[in-house]
This record gives C-alpha cells, structure tokens and sequence, in this order.
C-alpha cells in the first residue's frame, strides 16, 4: 500500500527525511516511533503530498505521490497531529464541510456522517459547538475527519499527544477497530508503549534515517542484548559471586557496578536458581534481585542514545 | 473548474460567520448605531429646512443672451440654478426631471445666441413637473426672461419708457420659442434627495458606512485565514480541495458572499433614514457594491498572507481599514479635504466607491457617469486577486 524508497527531504541546512526505506502492507498498522523533530511528520508531509520530496520515491496505493498527487489524496486519509478542527461549528458541520469538499452530498453524506459520529462514539453531541468538548472528544473527531471520504489508508500524525490515559486508550481502541474494517495504518508516535501495543510492525526514526525495522519481537532480537540481572549482596560477597558469575556459560557480563553485581545473560529468570545456590553455599544469602528484560526502550536507547520523551 | 469545492468552501464560511452569534451586531448593528449616530452629526437630519429644489440649466450658447436669461431666472427663493456641468447633457437633464430629481431642466441650444444677433427666430426648451410649486414659478419666470429679452432685443438698446408698438410686435410675432415638455411623476412625492441638498448627513453616512463595515467585517476575517493556517485546518483543506487555486477561489468567495448579504441588508435599511435613496440606476448600485466587496475580500485574503499570527492579523487587518475608510472619504465627505487628500481618496477603493455613492445619489449618474470609477474598482480587484492568489500558492504549497 506504501512504498518509501530512499527518500530525502531538506529544509535549508537541515536533512529531515534522509535516505529513507520502508513499505506498508494492506491492512497493517505500521508505527512510525522517535522522538520529536526525528522526520515523522516531515515523511508523512511528502506522502500526503504536501511536500515535495528532494530525492527518492514515494508511492502510495501504486500512485507516485509527485506525479499523482490528486489520485493519492483520493485514496489517504490524514490526521494532522494539531487538532485541525473548526471549533465554533458542530462535530456534524465539521464532518460535513469536509464531507462536502471531498464531493459528498445528500443522503450519502448524511449517512456517512452518521456513521463516523457513532464509530467515535460523539452521536450524542454531534450538535455541540467543538469548542465544548474535552481533550479526547476532539481528538476523536479529528481522526474521523480524515476518514469522512473512506480512504484505503489513514495517515495518523501523534494522534493522543495531550490528552489523558483513558482517552488515550479509547483512541487506540478506535484505531485497532478501524483497523479491523480493513484500514492501513501508518501511525507516527513517540509513546513506546503505544507503539509496541498497537502497531504490527514498527520503524524506528532518528535523524530522518530509519534506525531499525521490523516487529517487536524483531526488533529486540535486533538489539542484540540480554537480560540484565542485578543483584544485591553482602559486600565479602561481591567479588566471589562475581568471579563464579563469570565463567558461566551464557554470561557475558559480571561485575560490580554501583555496589552490585551486575551480570549480563541469555536468560536472567534461568540464572537465579544457580546463583542463589552458588550464594547459600558460601553461606550468604540475596539482599536484593532485579531482573531487566529487554525492551523497545533499551532497543532505542542503544540505536539513538536518547530517551524517547527528550 | 470544481465548483462543488468552491460550494463547499463558501458554506464553510457561512456557517463560521453564522455559528458566532456576536457576528449579527459587528454585521448589522454596529454600522447601523453609526450611521444614525454620525448622520445625525453631520447633518440637518429631520429637522432642519430642506434646500430649495433645483432647476437645471444646460446651457449650450453660453452668449451674452443666454448669460442674461440665466441671471434673470436667479434669485429666486423657491428654486435654485444649478448649470449642468460639461458631463451632462440635455437627455440627461430632462431625465433627472422625469425622474424627480430636479424641478426643471431648460435647455439653450449652441444656436440662440447667434440666431437672436441675426434676427431669427431662437429657440429654448423647458421640461419641467408641473405638480411642482417650484417648477412653476421656474416656468413663470423664464417667461418674464424670454419677454424681457425679445423686448430689450427688438429695440436693440434699452430706453426710457414703454414702448407699446414694440411690445405689441413682440406679442404677435415672438422671436424666442419656448417648447415646453411635461415630466415627472405626476401625482408622486419627489424622491427626498430632490429636495434635500449634496449627499449631506445620512445620505452621506449611509453608503459610506455601509462600504467601511463591509470592508472593516472582511479584513476582520483575515484572523480566520490566520487561524486555519496554524492549527492545521488550511492544510486539511488543502489535502481536500485538490489545488491551491480552489482553496484560494473558495476563500475569496466566502467572504464576498457574507459581505454582499450585509451590504444588501445595510443599504435596504439606509432607507428608512430620511433623505436616503440611491439614485436611479440600480444597476450601478448593484455593479458599484459586488465591485467594491470583490476589492476587500481580495485585499483581505492579500493581507492574511502576510501574517504569521492572529495577532497580527487583528493589528494589520484594523489598521488596513481604519486607513482606508478615513482616507477614502468614508468618515467624512471628500468635499471637505485638501485638494492633495483628495487625489489620495481617488487611488484607494474607498474612494472610488464613495465617488459613486455620492454621484449616483448627488447628481442622478448611472452607469454611464460612473465608468471610470468602476472601471478603477475592476483594475483595482483585477491586481488584488492576482497578488493574492500568487501569495496563498506560495503560502500553502
């Protein structure tokens, strides 16, 4: 549905989008992850057609987005990450004016304005100046306004940014029952979490390049790393511990950091046993255990050095 | 081109306008509270004496006798002379007649002068309404005229004493033909403008007000246009109109839709003021108005272009119409400013529009009076629609 090949946009000195591939299949929800000014916005800019790109190809639903740009805005539905609403008309005017530019009218544009007021659950208030509503009501109306023309694919721009958990978890809900009616997604966010639970697959965006692509289990494999286990232990202990730690197999990692031992594995859960009975043997005991198991944020971390939210 | 995207943008707008209530007293209530307000200020409204109607004298022989004629019908309380200026015409002074706009309109052809000095018979016209009280008193005393001046004429000279025998050739034999023509409404009240003088009090206010809150109303929306821009919805509709030229098209034609709906309604209720009405060429009302709405809808859309923020657009958009009305004669009549001030009026659309206004409803010009002042408006909007849609392509593409 979506084919990005070696993309490039500039803003003066600044590459955004900078040799950029990936592609998006029917129905699939593809999360674009990074955090803010990584080219998110910019990529879905050029494949709504809003940007020319500098170098490199786009297309979308098999339309080139530069030579098609009218057949590719026929076929994608776009939802800005502002609220790009008309706050002083109601949720129904507002899904009529847009209903009406895409060349909706009478019955047809009634019932699809029906429809998307039930399917974000705002039938209720659909004569109610927007200006009234809260954080998530408006951000559920802006979803529907990008899907008032029933498009193929729906490009979703940090869609929950401001709003709260429970909000949150009704767009994503939203999203994953749109989706199921057949809708491509391509979502853009810097929530880890909403990534990893809503997305089938995920690229991971820093610098405008993609840093690592794939699912989630994919992607950690990519990372590479392991389980890091971190214990706590009397302090004649320390080195002992840390000396058997390191001979055994799988480890590949053990020494004292911060006053712990900390040793890096295959499998932290498989370790504990051993280590427990290497410990009693000598006659110590754990004082304290912690156990981290890789993540899409330690993935992140490794790929961009940054913390998500920066 | 799409016009159900253009549709579909010009009831956006519409329902924008409709959907804040306040928008009835900026539209219609404010400009009204300062017509009256300001009419009153300027003018003898409703209370003082009218003006004395007027008689027109297209005089075209512009000879010693004619000149005489004229002096001898001045002078008088119930009517005033006024000659027609050298844009009228004879068909045009016996239409403003027909029309009630003058008593009286007399007519000396390029010949008179010439034809009395050689002894034929010279010829005048007269239309005139005979309902009216000063119309007659016009006709009496042109007749006075006419006999005094064949009288003084035949004897060549004038002398002491009454010469009988002449007097008696003159009555048998006139040298100077009246043709008189009866016009007017008969039966009907004059227009108020007959009677009332040069575009004073409300017929000033009313079209002049009416131009400036149309205009101020649409530079008011420059806001809008600055508001959709920043909070995505420009952009949403420029995913959905397909071109920039579409969106700018729909943007200009909201407004002018709106404005021309408050134009109407303003200028409908101007006439219930005294002494109000718009002349007798509606067609130039009609012309005058979409012209001048076209401009500032145009030179709105313009100046949103030019801002990043709604505050800005608020600064810009109240200055650019704050100027224009004051400059352009709305706030006070063009009659009253230096020669310099008003070569300034002339190069603004405030100007232009007004000048209209005031020809339409001082002088009874229609449209072919006013053509180079529309034609003016129609330039003007022909250079504000170009470097407005040049800008909104660069702006949103």
């Amino acid at each position: 549905m979506i084919r990005v090949s070696n993309l490039v946009k500039s803003f003066g000195d600044l590459r955004a989008v900078d040799d950029l591939s990936f592609a998006v299949g029917p129905g699939e929800i593809f999360g674009l992850l990074g955090p803010n000014g990584a080219g998110k916005t910019t990529t879905i800019s050029v494949l709504s057609t809003l940007l020319p790109a500098d170098a490199g190809s786009a297309s979308v639903c098999g339309h080139d987005v530069a030579a098609e740009p009218g057949a590719v805005r026929r076929r994608i539905g776009v939802v800005p990450q502002e609220l790009a609403l008309y706050e002083e008309l109601t949720a129904e005017q507002n899904l009529a004016t847009f209903g009406q530019l895409y060349g909706l009218s009478g019955p047809r544009l009634k019932s699809r304005v029906g429809e998307l007021l039930e399917l974000a659950e705002l039938a209720e208030h659909a004569r109610r100046p927007v200006k009234g509503f809260s954080g998530g009501m408006k951000r559920r109306l802006n979803i529907m306004l990008g899907l008032v023309h029933a498009p193929d694919i729906l490009f979703l721009d940090e869609p929950t940014v401001g709003i709260d958990a429970q909000a949150r978890s009704r767009i994503l809900d939203l999203i994953r029952s749109m989706n199921a009616r057949g809708l491509t997604v391509l979502y853009t966010t810097h929530y880890l979490e909403e990534a990893e639970h809503l997305c089938d697959r995920i690229g991971v965006i820093d610098h405008g390049r993609l840093a690592a692509l794939g699912d989630k289990e994919e992607l950690i494999r990519q990372i590479g790393e392991h389980d890091v286990v971190r214990v706590q232990v009397p302090a004649a202990a320390l080195a002992p511990a840390a000396a058997a730690a390191a001979a055994w197999p799988d480890v590949t990692f053990a020494d004292l950091r911060r006053g712990k031992l900390e040793i890096h594995c295959r499998d932290g859960a498989a370790l504990l046993p051993r280590l427990q009975a290497e410990l009693s043997a000598g006659g110590l005991g754990l004082d304290q255990l912690e156990v981290i198991r890789p993540n899409l944020e330690s993935l992140y971390l490794k790929i961009t050095g940054r913390a998500l939210r920066e | 081109m799409n016009t159900g995207v253009i549709r579909a943008l010009v009831a956006l707008h519409v329902r924008q306008v409709a959907a804040d209530r306040s928008n009835l007293f900026w539209l219609f209530g404010m400009p009204l509270m300062f017509t009256v307000l300001m009419g009153m200020i300027f003018g003898d409204m409703g209370g003082g004496a009218p003006e004395a109607p007027e008689v027109t004298v297209y005089d075209e022989s512009r000879g010693p006798a004619s000149g005489a004629l004229v002096a001898a019908l001045g002078g008088r309380e119930s009517y005033r002379i006024v000659v027609a200026d050298s844009a009228g015409s004879w068909e045009l002074a016996r239409s403003l007649v027909d029309a009630g706009r003058r008593t009286a309109s007399l007519h000396i052809p390029a010949a008179f002068d010439a034809d009395l000095a050689a002894g034929r018979t010279a010829a005048l016209a007269l239309a005139y309404d005979p309902d009216r009280a000063s119309a007659q008193a016009a006709r009496t005393a042109l007749e006075e005229a006419v006999l005094r001046l064949e009288y003084l004429s035949a004897g060549r000279r004038a002398e002491a004493g009454f010469d009988v025998a002449r007097f008696d050739s003159i009555w048998r034999d006139p040298r100077i033909t009246l043709e008189v023509r009866t016009l007017g409404r008969l039966g009907e009240e004059p227009p108020p403008s007959a009677l009332s003088g040069f575009t004073s009090g409300y017929q000033h206010t009313g079209p002049s007000y009416t131009l400036m809150f149309v205009m101020m109303f649409m530079l008011m929306s420059v806001r809008d246009v600055v508001t959709q821009r920043r909070n995505g919805t420009l952009r949403r509709l420029r995913l959905a109109a397909a071109s920039p030229w579409l969106l700018a098209t729909g943007l200009f034609l909201g407004p002018l839709v709106v404005g021309l709906v408050q134009a109407a309604v303003l200028l409908g209720l101007n006439l219930l003021l005294p002494g109000m009405d718009y002349g007798d060429s509606p067609g130039t009302l009609i012309l005058t108005m979409v012209l001048f709405t076209a401009v500032s809808s145009a030179l709105a859309l313009c100046v949103a272009t030019f801002c990043r923020t709604p505050g800005q657009a608020d600064g810009l958009g109240m200055t650019a119409s704050m100027l224009l009305a004051s400059l352009g004669g709305l706030w006070w009549p063009l009659e009253v400013v230096p020669g310099f001030m008003q070569k300034i009026a002339m190069a603004l659309p405030t100007g232009q529009a007004v000048t209209i206004f005031h020809n339409m409803i001082g002088r009874g010009w229609g449209l072919a009076g006013n053509a180079a002042h529309l034609a003016v408006l129609a330039g003007m909007l022909a250079v504000l629609l170009v470097l407005a849609a040049t800008r909104f392509r660069r702006l949103v593409d």
